[in-house]
């Protein structure tokens, strides 16, 4: 499903955030990816939800090779994957309600249809009675949960998590780890980018390690 | 994901009759706009689309009254000409005018014939000569006036010819030559009028150009976001172009409607103080306007409601294909 080979990631004429990053992913598979702040966690991700393409190398998602996709195909691709951003990057003037539902709204689904869906996911990820607040008034758990809600709400063949559990107290953290779970069990292609160990224990997933931008396997 | 969402959620019992009256409440509700009405919406640009409605507004105003006069002045030229007969020594006036009359009736495409009297003909050379004058003894010249049917008009060059060659002295009068000039001073008023309508349509597409880029630079992040998860270049423009759709109805009826009722208030002001034939439409009086020049001032919002609807879609799909906003 996913494939590195030798990609290089450089931001403008600096130097290189990511080095030779060579990986295969394979589908339904549970992976965690690590190492400690700086490593290039973030640009890795970046990559993998189109939105950067590689200085140099191979990057190959769900058989495209995305180093050429047209520019009218990443929708097509990025439709088929959830992210949960470090940052949440929730829009400020939509409601939770309408935050969660965004993806399914741009895919051409009207409210009537996914209206009950969104409210039980909402449910489920504890957030129904903040339904109709906006993400300025939300705690920052809130947020996150908010975020990991507009992530899987399409039911995306593969999900990316950046520290998605960063600003929750454990047993919220557990709880939301068990919703990746849950998602892998059905066939989605989990990768969480972490450098909490606890979260990781909790778990059983290969953990792709990143150290100055050079990618190892450690589990 | 079914299976996911309906496990458990432990604690959530107090949310469930939350999530019941939501639920109930939320069907009725439509969606927020995906990008912020507030940051794009631009009031500044609204009055300034109002202000060039308006405008368009009184320069359209000013094509149709010309438009008009020059239809007036075609039909009022066109639908009669006039004989003059000058005085030949040894030829007797009356033979001529009878002649001339004769050449007239017969032919086809002639109305009316009328001649004009000594008396007549005197008392209109009068202003150009002055009172002190004794005009009875002198030989003038007398005119006779020929009207056409303009459905069916006579080949004037033709009938030119048999009277010049027929009638001693005799020769037609087609008023061709100023309907030439007046003609032409016609054109060139509607040319700057339709070039004043030209230069508003492209300061229209200069302003929604620039109010399009400014909102996308202004929802950089909303526009990035909802890339992120899946929008097309097209969603996303279809959401700016109409909100500019909206905005450009609005403002263009606004200023429209401030066009007509100035293009009628002056209209109403002096209309009557001038007569004449098709130059008293050129006094801005509402008499030069029919119903259909009044339903044609409607164009001027729809034009302008289209060109921001355009103008806004080709600039998003532009700055999102070449900046690729979502993909650095």
């Amino acid at each position: 499903m996913i494939r590195f080979e030798n990609v290089g990631l450089r931001y403008g004429s600096g130097p290189e955030v990511l080095r030779d990053v060579n990986f295969e992913m394979e589908s339904g598979s549970f992976h965690f990816l690590t190492g400690p702040s700086g490593a290039g966690k973030t640009s890795l991700l970046r990559l993998l939800f189109l939105a950067m393409s590689p200085t140099r190398g191979l990057i190959t998602l769900f058989g495209h090779d995305v180093t050429v996709l047209k520019r009218y195909r990443l929708a097509e691709l990025r439709r088929r994957i959830g992210v949960v951003f470090q940052d949440f990057r929730l829009l400020d003037h939509l409601s939770t309600f309408d935050n969660v539902a965004l993806p399914l709204r741009v895919n051409g689904q009207r409210p009537e249809h996914y209206h009950d869906n969104v409210m039980e996911l909402l449910n489920w990820v504890g957030l129904a009675e903040r339904a109709t607040a906006y993400p300025p008034v939300l705690s920052g758990g809130e947020k996150q949960r908010a975020a990991i809600a507009r992530a899987v709400v399409a039911k995306p063949e593969l999900l990316l998590a950046d520290e998605p559990t960063g600003n929750v107290d454990p047993l919220l953290a557990r709880r939301l780890l068990r919703l990746f779970a849950e998602l892998n069990r059905f066939g989605t292609t989990v990768v969480i980018a972490t450098h909490d160990p606890v979260l990781m224990a909790d778990l059983d997933g290969p953990a792709l390690k990143l150290e100055n931008g050079k990618m190892g396997r450690i589990g | 994901m079914n299976g996911v969402v309906h496990q458990n959620w432990s604690g959530s019992g107090r949310s469930n009759t939350a999530s019941a009256l939501l639920l109930r409440a939320g069907r009725r509700r439509r969606p927020s706009p995906v990008i912020p009405q507030k940051a794009v919406t631009d009031r500044t640009l609204a009055l300034a689309v109002a202000l060039m409605c308006f405008l368009a507004c009184i320069a359209l105003a000013g094509v149709l009254i010309v438009s008009r006069a020059v239809h007036v002045w075609n039909l009022d030229i066109a639908g009669e000409v006039s004989v003059q007969i000058q005085p030949v020594e040894n030829h007797d006036m009356e033979r001529q005018l009878a002649d001339a009359v004769d050449v007239l009736k017969a032919t086809k495409g002639v109305s009316t014939v009328r001649v004009f009297d000594r008396a007549e003909t005197i008392a209109l050379l009068k202003p150009w000569i002055g009172e002190g004058i004794e005009l009875d003894q002198l030989p003038i010249p007398r005119l006779i006036a020929v009207g056409i049917d303009t459905e069916h008009p006579p080949d004037l060059s033709v009938l030119a010819k048999r009277l010049e060659t027929g009638i001693a002295g005799a020769t037609l009068d087609t008023h061709r030559q100023w309907q030439a000039q007046l003609a032409h001073t016609a054109d060139t008023l509607l040319i700057i009028g339709y070039g004043v309508l030209a230069l508003i349509a492209l300061s229209a597409v200069a302003m929604i150009t620039f109010a399009t880029r400014a909102a996308i630079e202004v929802n950089r992040d909303v526009v990035e976001v909802l890339h992120l998860v899946g929008a097309r270049d097209r969603f996303i423009a279809l959401q700016i172009q109409w909100h500019f759709f909206k905005l450009g109805l609005r403002a263009s009826l606004a200023g429209t409607l401030a066009g007509i009722l100035v293009t009628a208030f002056i209209g109403l002001i002096g209309q009557e103080a001038v007569t004449g034939g098709g130059s008293r439409f050129l006094t801005f009086a509402l008499t030069g306007l029919t119903m259909k020049s009044w339903l044609i001032f409607l164009l001027v919002p729809a034009a302008v409601t289209f060109i921001s609807l355009i103008t806004a879609r080709f600039t998003v799909m532009r700055i999102l294909d070449t900046r690729s906003i979502d993909r650095s």
